[in-house]
C-alpha cells in the first residue's frame, strides 16, 4: 500500500509502556546449608545521630509574607553562629588553646599580650609577604595575617571558607591581627582504645548504587547479592560472608529523575516510584540477619540541600518497606559494637576539591581528610554545596569517629588519620557519558570489608568483571 | 568616487553632508567655550571603513594609506600590506618590537572588522612576546584576548589569530610551542566554558583543541573573564587560573569553527604554515559526508520491500516529489527544543499547516525579516506583533515580522463550524473572537537572499500568483503570440489583442497583469484561462489537495455525487454555483483540511447541512471534473497526481513546503535609561538615596564625600568639579592627587613628575574623595540655567569612569526639565528593534508630499512624478522612519538641547521643534551594542509600530541585521554636544556601544556583507520556481539580481525593487500579547490555548517542552541558587558570600537581605503543575515537576512549620493523584500550594 | 465509397492551413486568432468554412465555444 505524502508528521512519542525490569524475579535464598556466623552474634547497633532526630528551633513567626526574608536570614546567621559554637567547645578541647578572647574586645588588650581568637574565615588571599585572613565571630570582623616565614602560615592551604580557625598573636591596633599560630580543630593525636569484641564481625560499606541508571551496574549488583547468599568462591569468602552483619549505604542509592539537564535519556527506568521498586526488590534478597542502615544523596528523592533527614517517604516507600533496613540521614552516626561510624554522602568533597591545592576527585580520601581536620562535612557555603536553612549546623562534626564514610565521587580510596579510618566507597555505576567528558574515572563494583572492632578494612572483593563498560 | 553616485545621491550625500557641518559648527563653538571635559568635539567624521579605521585604532595617517591598499589588493590582503607597512616604520617609531606587533594586529583587524565593532580596540587586551621557556627559550607572539572579541564575530576572530601569525614572521619571532600543560589547560578551559559560563556555538572535540593548540603558531591567550578556575594551574607563561573567555571564543567559535571559511582567507592572503587547517576541515567534510550517507542507507532498506516492484512502477509528478524532498531536506527541529512560557510555538518543523512557504521579498523584508499577512498576526493571537522575532526552523535561525498584506493569511475554522479565509484585517477583526481551528497559519514571505546567506537548499515552491502570472504569460506568448509583462504597465495594444484573442476584458487584463497579487480573475473566468490557455487552475482557486489522500478524496467524491448541486455554464464551461452535502463529520474534516471556504446551515427538519458557496463550489468541483469522471486511488501517486491525469483543467500543488516557527523576542521601542535612572552624570554617593537625588540631597543639606575629579582656577585658585570658575569664569586646570599623602598636584606639576607622586612614588590619580556640599553646586547651577522647579534630579552613586569627571549640573536640570534620561557616555538614548524598508509610501510616515519633495523625494519608484501621498518612493540608504514612541521622546530631547544651547551656551536654539513632524530632516546617529561606530541618519518620518525602519543598508552599516537585534539612536547635535570619552568606563568594554567616530556616507560595499545578498528584483522568474522543484542550491541561482551584483556601480543605491508589495508599512498590531499579559501562569494559558487552536501545533509537546526548556531549569536553577546565594546589604549594596553572624551589615550596620528569595523559587511551580495537569505529558516530566515541588517544601521544613492540610476525600491535586495511584496510598501532605 | 464530393482547392488549403497552426501550437486556439493570424493569405469566409468542415469531420473539436483543438 501507499501513503498520501503529507510531508513530515512529527515523530510519535513512544508508547510509555514498561520497557525495563523493577527485578521483581529477582529472588535469591541463602545457598543450602551455608553457615552464617553473623546470626548468633546479637545485634548491637544504635544510630547516635540522626538529623531525623535534631529539633530545630524556630525562629519566631512573623505574620506578614515580607517578613519571609528576614527569617530566613536570620535562621541562616543562626546556622552559622551554631557552627561558631560548637567549634569553639571542639578547639577548646585543644589543651594549647587558651586566652581566647572576642575579636571586639581586641581593642582592649596590650598590643605586647599574645591572645587566641576563634572566628569564621570569611575570605583568605595571599600578600607579598605573607597571608591574609578576614575573620569574624559574634563580636565582629578582623583582618588576620602571617607572615610566609612562618611554618605555620602552610595551614592556609587546608583552610577551607567559612571554616571556623583559632588564631593565636597580636593585636596591632591598626585593625590587624598579627597571628604566629594556626589552630584547625583537627582531631586528636591518639585516640582511646574501646575494648576488644568476643567474636569477629564485618560490615559491609556501599553507596551510589544508582539503581535506574542505564550504566547500573546490574550484573555486578546481583553477583554480589549472590555472594551474600553464600556463592562464594573459597574458603577465605566464606568466613567474610558469613559474619557480615551490617551494610551500609551511603546515598544516591537510586539515580533519581530530573537531577542534571537531559538525564532522561540516560535512564534505564525513567520513574522515580519504579526505581526504588527496583532498588527494593534488589535488597530483599540480602539475607535477614543483615541490617542495613540507607541515608540519602543528591540523586535520591530527598531534599536537595544537606542536611538530607530521610527520603521522601511517598516515593521511597518500597525502600521504607524492607523488614531489614534503617533508614538513617545525611550525615549520620551510627555506634556498632561499640565503635562509632561517621556516615555522610560527601558532596563537601566537591568544595575541598575545587578550593585546596593538589585535591582531586580521584583521591577523595584525601580531601575527607581535610574535612575531618576543619571538622566538617560542608564547610563553605555558596559555592557547589547547597545548604539548607536550618537554625542549628549538624554538619559539624562534633565527636570524633572511629570511620569515615563517604561516597558521591564514585572513586573507591581510604586511608588511615589519627586512628580514624576514612573511606570513600565508590559506586555501583560504570563511567556515564558526562563522566567521560570531564574524564572522571569511577571505579565501580567494589565491596570493602570492616571489621568493626578495628574499624578497618579487612578486605575489598571486586565484581566489577561483571560490570559492562569497565 | 564621482562615478558610484547618481547626481541625485550625489546632491543627497551633499545635503547631508550640509547639514552634518551646520551641527559641527554649532558643537564647535558650544565647546570652545570650555565647559566640558574637552574643548573639542569627541564624535570625529569619516567618510569610509579606513577614517573609521584610522579614528579608532590609528595609526595616524593610515586611513590614506588603507584607500590606496584597498584599491590596489581589496580588503583582506591590504590589511596585511597594511602591517607591513607598520611594522616597517612607516607610520613612526613606536619605541618597541611589542608595541609594533600590538599597534598591526589592532589597525589589521579593525580593517578587517570595517572599523566599526570595538573588538580591535577592546576584543585585544594586549600584544605581548614573550619566549618558549619550556622548550628553547626561542621568543614567540602573544595575543591577550578580552571578552569583547565576541563582537568582532567568529570569522574576524579566526582571521585576528592569522593576522597575529603573519605579525609573528614579520618580526622574525619562532613559533609558540605549547607544551603538553598549555594544550591540555586550553582543552579543559574549552570544555569548562561550555559547561560552567555560556554554551558554545561550537563546541570542539577535546582532539580538535588539541590539533589547533599544537599548530597554531602564535599563543592564543588573555584575560580572565570569568571566576571559574581551572584544575590545570599554574601553566608557564599563563598569568591566570581561570577561564580566559576571549581565547576560549577565538579557538572554539573562530578559529575551529570558522575553518572553512578562514581557509579561503589563507589562500587569499597567501599565509603559509597552516596546511593543518586545510587537513582538519577536509577530514571534517569526509566525516560528515560518511555521516550523510549512514541514514540515506537505512532509508533505503526501508523501501527494499518495494524496491523489487519499484522498477516497473510509474509514479505521480508529485509522488516523486515528495519523495525527493523527505529523502533531501530533513524537517529542523532545533528551533523547538526550547519553548519559553509566554512566546508560542507557531508551527512545528515542516507542518502541514504551519507556515506555507512564499518566495519574495516585500518593501519591509530581506535580510533575517519575514513578511506575514496582518490577519496572520491578529489570528496567532496578536503574539506577532511588527517587529516581534520569531525563532525559525529555516532558512536562517530567527527573524522578525512585518507585514504584507499581499500575501495569503490564515485559513480558519469557527466556532458555529464555517471555514473561512481570513486575508484581509478588517475580517481578521471581526471573526478574531470566534475561532475554533486555525488550520492553516498563513503565508510567510522570505526573500531568496536569506536562502543564499543560510545556504538553505530551495524548497519546492507553493503556487502562488506571482508564479500563475507569468505561466499565464508565457502562454500568451507562445500560443497567441502576444508579449506580456507581470508586474509592469503593457502597452494598450497588446492588452487589447490578447483579450480579444481570450475574450477577456481588456481593462481587467492590464490590471492583473499590473498587480496580479490584488487582482484576481472570477472563478469562471480561471477556469476558461486554464482550459484555453492550458496553465494551472489560478492558484486562489487551488485547494490544499495534497493535504488529502487519495482514498479520503474518494470517500469525499462519493459524497459529493449524493449532494445538491446547482450547476451553471459559463463559455460552455459547467461550473458549480452551489453544493448543499449532508453534515457528515469526517466529509467536514476533508472540507476543512482542502482549505475549502463553506458553512452550515439549518433546514427544514432542524438537521444541519454544509453549503458550499460560489466560488468555492466551483473551486472544488472543477478539479474533480465535475463529477464526470471518476476520482480513484492509485498507487504511487499523490491526490494532485491522480486529477492531473484525469482532468482538463490541471492543478499546481500550493501546500508542498512549510516551515515552522516559534515566537522569540518581543519587539521593542523605548528609551533607555540606566538602573536606576540617571539625568546627570554627577556622583553623589549615598546621600541622595536610592534614587541618587541630587536636589533631596541638596534640600537636605547634607555634604558627602565621593571619589570625583576637581578643577582649580590658573588665576584665583577657585576647587570645584566645574570646568569653568564660578567666580571669575576662566577654564580651570584639573588637579592631580596622591591618595597616599593626600596632596593635590596641578596639570603642570603632574607633568613634571610623571604623574608620580615625588613624595612616595604612587602613580597620581585624576581624582580624589572628596568632600561636595551638594546644596551649594545645585543653587549655583540653578542660578545658571534658571532652572529651579525640578521634583529631582538623578545622580549616580559613583562614576566609572577613569577620569571621573562629573557632568555639569546644569544639564542634568536641563534633562530634569525636559523629562529626558542620559546614558553613562553622556548622550541620550532610544533604544528600538531593527527593522528594514526600502520603500515607503508617504502617508504611511505621516510626511507631507511637499515636505519629501523638499527632502529630495521627486519621484515614485517607478520614475513618476511625486503627486499623491500613496505613491510609493524607493528609501535613500541614510534616511531613517522612527517609531512615534521616538519621535516623542527625541522631541523632549530637542527641547533638551535648544535649553542647553540657549541657557548653558548661550546659543541660539536649533530644533525650535512644536511637534514631532518637526524633527523631519533632522539627523541622529544610529549605533549599535558592541560597536564603536555610529551612522549618520536623517528622520524622514514617523510610523506607529515599536521598531526603527531604516534602509537595510543602514542597519548592516551598524553591523545588524534584522533577525531581533535592536540598536539607538541619538540626536547628532546631543552626541557632538554631550558625549565625552572622559565619560566613558574604564572597565573592559566600556568603549563599546559609544559614539567614537561616526559615519556620514554610507557605502553598501563597506557594510556588513550579510546584506549583499539581498534580492532586488521586482519578481523571480519562472525559471526559479522550476529550480524549486528540483531543489537546487541556491548558489546555483544566478539570474536573481542581488545587491552584490551592483556594488560598485551607482545602482547600488537605487533602483532596488521588490516583489510583494504591501498596503501599510504600519498595518498589524503594535504591541505583542507577551508584553500585556501579567503572571507566567496567564502567559502560559494563552500561549497554550493558542497552541490548541493551531492545527500545526501539537500542544501536549509544547507543554512538555515549555516544562523542560524553560519551568525546570528555572524551578532548580532557583532552588539551587537559593541554597547558595549571595546576601546583600540594603544600605551599601556590599555583598557578602554567607550571611554575617550578627544577621547586619558589618560595614554600616545595614539591613542584610537575600538576593534569591523564597518566592523567586516558587515562583512558576503554579504554572508548571498547572501544565502537567492539564496536558499529556511524560510521566517523567510530571514527577519531576511533583519533586521539585517536594524540594522547596522539604528545604524550609526547619523554617516556616508545615501548614497541615485537611483533606476530605478524593484530592484533584495532580502529584496527590499521582502518588495515591502509584502507592495505593495518599498522605494529603504532598501539596504545597 | 466515395461521396463524390465537389473538391474546392482553395478550402482544402484553408483546412490544412487551420489544422497546421492548430497542431503547431498543440493548443486550443481562439476563432479570433485563427482569423487573425490566417486572414492575410486566406479569405476570412473560407476560414470559416474549413472550421466549421473540420470540426463536422471530427478532425478538431470545440473545448469551448470560440476555441478549437485538433482531436
Ligand atoms: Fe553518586
Ligand atoms: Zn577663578
Ligand atoms: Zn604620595
Ligand atoms: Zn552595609
Amino acid at each position: 500500500d501507499y501513503g498520501v505524502p503529507i510531508a513530515y508528521v512529527g515523530e510519535e512519542v513512544p508508547e510509555e509502556e514498561k520497557s525495563y525490569s523493577v527485578y521483581a524475579d529477582l529472588k535469591l535464598s541463602p545457598r543450602d546449608g551455608f553457615h552464617y556466623r553473623a546470626k548468633e552474634i546479637p545485634d548491637e547497633y544504635e544510630v547516635t545521630f540522626d538529623v531525623k532526630n535534631v529539633k530545630f528551633a524556630l525562629p519566631k513567626a512573623k505574620n506578614a509574607a515580607g517578613k519571609e526574608g528576614e527569617v530566613i536570614i536570620k535562621v541562616y546567621s543562626d546556622y552559622f553562629r551554631s557552627r561558631l559554637k560548637k567549634m569553639r567547645r571542639i578547639l577548646r578541647e585543644n589543651p594549647e588553646i587558651g586566652g581566647v578572647i572576642d575579636i571586639a574586645k581586641l581593642g582592649y588588650v596590650r598590643g605586647e599580650d599574645e591572645v587566641t581568637i576563634i572566628g569564621l574565615v570569611n575570605s583568605k588571599r595571599e600578600t607579598a609577604k605573607g597571608y591574609m585572613f578576614e575573620v569574624e565571630d559574634n563580636t565582629g570582623v578582623i583582618k588576620v595575617f602571617i607572615n610566609r616565614n612562618n611554618e605555620e602560615s602552610k595551614k592556609f592551604f587546608q583552610i577551607m571558607p567559612d571554616a571556623v580557625i583559632a588564631f593565636r598573636g597580636r593585636y596591632s591596633g591598626r585593625g590587624i591581627f598579627f597571628a604566629n599560630k594556626i589552630f584547625l580543630p583537627d582531631v586528636p593525636k591518639f585516640k582511646r582504645e574501646k575494648p576488644p569484641l568476643e567474636e569477629k564481625v564485618y560490615a559491609v560499606l556501599l553507596s551510589d548504587i544508582h539503581v535506574g541508571s542505564n550504566k547500573f551496574c546490574e550484573k555486578a549488583f546481583m553477583r554480589f547479592l549472590e555472594w551474600l547468599n553464600g556463592d562464594v568462591n573459597n574458603k577465605a569468602e566464606e568466613e567474610f560472608v558469613s559474619r557480615i552483619k551490617y551494610m551500609v549505604i551511603a546515598g544516591d542509592v537510586v539515580d533519581g529523575i530530573g537531577i542534571y539537564p537531559g538525564q532522561y535519556n540516560e535512564l534505564a527506568i525513567p520513574d522515580i516510584f519504579d526505581q526504588y521498586e527496583a532498588l527494593a526488590n534488589l535488597l530483599s534478597n540480602v539475607p535477614d540477619h543483615i541490617t542495613m542502615f540507607i541515608g540519602p544523596g543528591n540523586h535520591d528523592a530527598a531534599r536537595t540541600a544537606i542536611p538530607q533527614p530521610g527520603f521522601y517517604e511517598e516515593y521511597a516507600r518500597p525502600l521504607l518497606k524492607l523488614k531489614n533496613a534503617v533508614i538513617i540521614s545525611n550525615p549520620a552516626v551510627i555506634r556498632l559494637h561499640g565503635r562509632d561510624f561517621l556516615i555522610a554522602h560527601g558532596r563537601g568533597i566537591e568544595d575541598v576539591v575545587n578550593f585546596i591545592p593538589n585535591r582531586s576527585h580521584h583521591r577523595p580520601a584525601e580531601a575527607m581528610l581535610d574535612l575531618l581536620k576543619l571538622r566538617h562535612l560542608a564547610p563553605t557555603f555558596g559555592e557547589k554545596v547547597p545548604i539548607a536553612p536550618d537554625s542549628e549546623d549538624t554538619l559539624v562534626i562534633e565527636s570524633v569517629p572511629d570511620l569515615f564514610q563517604a561516597g558521591h565521587v564514585h572513586v573507591m580510596q581510604y586511608k588511615m588519620y589519627n586512628g580514624v579510618f576514612l573511606i570513600n566507597t565508590g559506586t555501583w555505576q560504570a563511567q556515564t557519558e558526562f563522566q567521560k567528558m570531564v574524564n572522571i574515572v569511577p571505579t565501580p563494583a567494589r565491596v570493602p570489608i570492616i571489621d568493626i572492632e578495628t574499624a578497618r578494612l579487612r578486605a575489598v572483593i571486586r565484581f566489577d568483571q561483571y560490570c559492562e563498560g569497565v | 568616487m564621482g562615478e558610484i553616485h547618481s547626481p541625485e545621491m550625489k546632491a543627497y550625500f551633499e545635503s547631508l553632508q550640509r547639514e552634518i557641518d551646520r551641527a559641527y559648527e554649532i558643537a564647535r563653538k558650544a565647546r570652545e567655550q570650555g565647559k566640558d571635559p574637552s574643548l573639542e568635539v569627541e564624535v570625529p567624521q569619516a567618510t569610509d571603513m579606513a577614517g573609521r579605521v584610522e579614528s579608532l585604532v590609528g595609526p595616524k595617517g593610515v586611513a590614506e594609506r588603507i584607500r590606496v591598499l584597498v584599491k590596489e589588493y581589496g580588503k583582506e590582503l591590504a590589511a596585511l600590506k597594511v602591517v607591513d607597512e607598520i611594522i616597517d616604520g612607516k607610520f613612526g617609531d613606536l619605541g618597541s618590537k611589542e608595541r609594533y606587533a600590538e599597534q598591526a594586529v589592532r589597525t589589521a583587524l579593525a580593517i578587517l572588522t570595517e572599523g566599526i565593532v570595538s573588538a580591535p580596540l577592546e576584543g585585544i587586551a594586549d600584544v605581548k612576546i614573550k619566549r618558549n621557556e619550556w622548550a628553547d627559550n626561542s621568543e614567540y607572539l602573544a595575543l591577550y584576548y578580552a571578552g569583547p572579541i565576541r563582537s568582532s564575530g567568529g570569522t574576524a576572530q579566526a582571521l585576528s589569530v592569522l593576522v597575529g601569525d603573519y605579525v609573528r614572521k614579520k618580526l622574525g619571532l619562532d613559533r609558540f610551542k605549547p607544551s603538553e600543560k598549555h594544550i591540555e589547560r586550553m582543552v579543559e578551559e574549552i570544555d569548562l566554558y561550555h559547561r560552567a559560563v555560556t554554551r558554545l556555538q561550537y563546541h570542539p572535540e577535546a582532539d580538535e583543541v588539541r590539533l589547533a593548540m599544537k599548530n597554531i603558531p602564535i599563543e592564543i591567550t588573555g584575560e580572565e573573564t570569568d571566576k571559574v578556575e581551572v584544575s590545570h594551574r599554574d601553566v608557564p607563561g599563563v598569568e591566570t587560573n581561570h577561564l580566559r573567555g576571549g581565547a576560549i571564543l577565538v579557538l572554539a567559535e573562530g578559529v575551529l569553527q570558522k575553518a572553512k571559511k578562514l581557509v579561503k582567507y589563507i589562500d587569499k592572503m597567501g599565509v603559509d604554515g597552516w596546511d593543518w587547517i586545510k587537513e582538519f576541515v577536509e577530514a571534517k567534510e569526509k566525516g560528515k559526508k560518511a555521516e550523510d550517507s549512514k541514514p540515506t542507507e537505512s532509508k533505503a532498506e526501508d523501501f527494499g520491500a518495494k524496491e523489487g516492484i519499484e522498477e516497473k512502477v510509474e509514479k505521480g509528478f508529485y509522488y516523486e516529489l515528495y519523495e525527493r524532498f523527505r529523502a533531501n531536506i530533513a524537517p529542523n527541529k532545533k528551533y523547538t527544543k526550547e519553548i519559553i512560557g509566554g512566546r508560542p510555538l507557531f508551527a512545528e518543523p515542516s507542518r502541514n499547516g504551519g507556515f506555507r512557504l512564499r518566495y519574495g521579498r516585500s518593501r519591509v523584508s530581506g535580510f533575517a525579516t519575514w513578511s506575514v499577512n496582518p490577519a496572520t498576526m491578529l489570528v496567532l493571537d496578536e503574539f506577532i506583533a511588527i517587529g516581534t522575532q520569531m525563532k525559525t526552523e529555516r532558512p536562517g535561525k530567527g527573524c522578525i515580522v512585518t507585514p504584507a498584506t499581499t500575501v495569503e493569511g490564515p485559513i480558519v475554522k469557527l466556532k458555529d463550524g464555517s471555514v473561512i479565509r481570513v486575508d484581509d484585517y478588517q475580517t481578521a477583526l471581526r471573526i478574531r473572537d470566534k475561532i475554533e481551528e486555525i488550520l492553516y497559519v498563513g503565508d510567510a514571505l522570505v526573500n531568496f537572499g536569506d536562502f543564499v546567506e543560510n545556504n538553505q537548499t530551495l524548497l519546492p515552491a507553493n503556487y502562488a500568483e506571482e508564479w500563475w502570472i507569468q505561466e499565464f504569460a508565457r502562454a500568451m506568448a507562445e500560443t497567441y503570440e502576444v508579449e506580456l509583462r507581470p508586474f509592469e504597465d503593457n502597452p494598450r495594444d497588446a492588452i487589447e489583442e490578447a483579450a480579444e484573442y481570450i475574450e477577456l476584458d481588456p481593462d481587467f487584463l492590464g490590471n492583473l497583469l499590473r498587480d496580479p497579487l490584488r487582482v484576481r480573475p472570477s472563478v469562471e473566468d480561471a477556469i476558461h484561462i486554464s482550459k484555453v490557455l492550458d496553465v494551472p487552475l489560478h492558484p486562489y482557486y487551488t485547494l490544499y489537495w495534497n493535504t488529502l489522500g487519495p482514498e479520503e478524496v474518494e470517500e469525499l467524491q462519493r459524497a459529493l455525487v449524493g449532494a445538491q448541486i446547482e450547476w451553471d455554464e459559463h463559455m460552455k464551461n459547467k461550473f458549480a454555483r452551489k453544493i448543499v452535502l449532508e453534515n457528515d463529520a469526517r466529509i467536514k474534516r476533508y472540507l476543512e483540511l482542502l482549505g475549502l471556504p463553506h458553512r452550515l446551515e439549518r433546514t427544514g427538519d432542524r438537521k444541519k447541512v454544509i453549503v458550499v458557496d460560489y466560488p468555492w463550489s466551483a473551486a472544488l468541483l472543477t478539479p474533480l471534473g465535475n463529477l464526470e469522471w471518476e476520482f480513484k486511488a492509485k498507487p504511487f501517486h499523490t491526490t494532485i497526481d491522480i486529477i492531473n491525469e484525469n482532468n482538463r483543467i490541471k492543478l499546481r500543488d500550493r501546500g508542498i513546503s512549510w516551515i515552522g516557527a516559534r515566537m522569540g523576542r518581543p519587539e521593542k521601542a523605548k528609551e533607555r535609561k540606566m538602573k536606576p535612572p540617571v539625568q546627570v552624570l554627577f556622583p553623589i554617593g549615598l546621600a541622595g538615596g536610592s534614587s541618587r537625588d541630587i536636589k533631596k540631597a541638596a534640600e537636605e543639606g547634607k555634604v558627602t564625600s565621593v571619589e570625583i575629579a576637581f578643577f582649580k582656577c590658573p588665576s584665583c585658585g577657585h576647587i570645584g568639579p566645574e570646568h569653568i570658575c564660578p567666580r571669575c569664569g576662566t577654564r580651570k586646570e584639573l588637579l592631580w592627587h596622591c591618595a597616599k599623602c593626600n596632596v593635590d598636584y596641578s596639570q603642570d606639576e603632574a607633568e613634571n613628575f610623571d604623574f608620580r607622586c615625588p613624595k612616595c612614588g604612587m602613580e597620581l590619580k585624576p581624582y580624589a574623595r572628596r568632600t561636595i556640599k551638594p546644596s551649594e553646586l545645585l543653587r549655583a547651577a540653578m542660578e545658571n540655567v534658571k532652572v529651579y522647579g525640578i521634583d529631582k534630579l538623578k545622580g549616580v552613586q559613583g562614576m566609572t569612569s577613569g577620569y571621573k569627571m562629573a557632568e555639569p549640573l546644569e544639564k542634568g536640570l536641563l534633562r530634569a526639565k525636559n523629562d529626558v534620561y542620559v546614558f553613562k557616555d553622556g548622550t541620550i538614548r532610544f533604544d528600538a528593534t531593527d527593522a528594514p524598508i526600502t520603500h515607503f509610501k508617504p502617508k504611511e510616515i505621516g510626511t507631507s508630499v511637499e515636505k519629501l519633495r523638499e527632502l529630495g523625494y521627486t519621484h515614485d519608484f517607478e520614475g513618476k512624478p511625486l503627486e499623491r501621498d500613496d505613491q510609493i518612493l524607493e528609501l535613500r540608504v541614510q534616511d531613517v522612519i522612527l517609531p512615534y514612541e521616538a519621535g516623542r521622546y527625541l522631541l523632549k530631547v530637542a527641547r533638551f538641547i535648544d535649553d542647553l544651547l540657549e541657557k548653558f551656551y548661550g546659543l541660539p536654539r536649533f530644533y525650535n521643534a512644536e511637534k514631532m513632524e518637526d524633527l523631519v530632516g533632522h539627523l541622529v546617529i544610529g549605533l549599535a551594542p558592541h560597536t564603536s561606530a555610529g551612522i549618520i541618519g536623517r528622520i524622514i518620518g514617523f510610523s506607529d509600530v515599536l521598531v526603527g525602519y531604516a534602509h537595510p543598508y543602514y542597519h548592516a552599516a551598524k553591523r545588524r541585521n534584522c533577525d531581533g537585534d535592536e540598536d539607538a539612536v541619538m540626536l547628532l547635535l546631543d552626541a557632538l554636544l554631550n558625549f565625552s570619552k572622559y565619560y566613558l568606563p574604564e572597565k573592559r568594554g566600556g568603549k563599546m556601544d559609544a559614539p567614537l567616530v561616526v559615519t556620514t556616507r554610507l557605502d553598501p560595499r563597506e557594510v556588513d556583507s550579510e546584506v549583499h545578498n539581498m534580492d532586488v528584483v521586482r519578481y523571480y522568474p519562472l525559471e526559479f520556481y522550476g529550480a524549486t522543484y528540483e531543489m537546487k542550491s541556491p548558489k546555483e541561482i544566478k539570474f536573481i539580481e542581488r545587491v552584490e551584483d551592483r556594488l560598485g556601480k551607482p545602482e547600488m543605491y537605487e533602483g532596488l525593487k521588490f516583489t510583494h508589495d504591501t498596503d501599510d508599512i504600519g498595518l498589524g498590531p503594535k504591541m505583542s500579547l507577551y508584553k500585556q499579559l501579567g503572571d507566567m501562569v496567564e502567559k502560559v494559558e494563552r500561549q497554550l490555548a493558542l497552541a490548541e487552536r493551531i492545527r500545526a501545533v501539537d500542544e501536549h509537546h509544547v507543554a512538555e517542552t515549555i516544562i523542560n526548556s524553560h519551568l525546570v531549569p528555572d524551578l532548580r536553577g532557583n532552588l539551587r541558587s537559593f541554597t547558595r546565594q549571595e546576601f546583600r546589604c540594603v544600605k551599601c549594596n556590599t555583598k557578602y558570600r554567607r550571611p554575617p553572624l550578627t544577621g547586619k551589615c558589618p560595614k554600616c550596620g545595614g539591613k542584610i537581605v537575600l538576593t534569591v528569595s523564597k518566592g523567586a523559587i516558587e515562583k512558576y511551580l503554579p504554572t508548571a503543575k498547572m501544565l502537567v495537569t492539564k496536558y499529556s505529558v511524560l510521566d517523567y516530566t510530571r514527577q519531576r515537576i511533583c519533586l521539585t515541588e517536594k524540594d522547596i517544601k522539604s528545604l524550609f521544613e526547619n523554617v516556616f512549620p508545615e501548614r497541615q492540610r485537611t483533606l476530605m476525600g478524593f484530592s484533584a491535586d495532580v502529584c496527590e493523584k499521582m502518588i495515591k495511584e502509584r502507592t495505593g496510598k495518599s498522605n494529603g501532605r504532598n501539596g504545597y500550594l | 465509397e466515395e461521396e463524390p464530393k465537389a473538391e474546392n482547392p482553395e478550402l482544402e488549403k484553408a483546412k490544412k492551413a487551420v489544422l497546421d497552426l492548430l497542431r503547431e501550437k498543440g493548443k486550443a486556439l481562439s476563432h479570433k486568432f485563427i482569423v487573425k493570424k490566417l486572414s492575410k493569405e486566406i479569405d476570412e469566409e473560407l476560414i470559416e468554412e474549413a472550421i466549421t468542415q473540420l470540426l463536422a469531420e471530427g478532425e478538431i473539436y470545440e473545448p469551448e465555444i470560440g476555441y478549437y483543438e485538433p482531436l
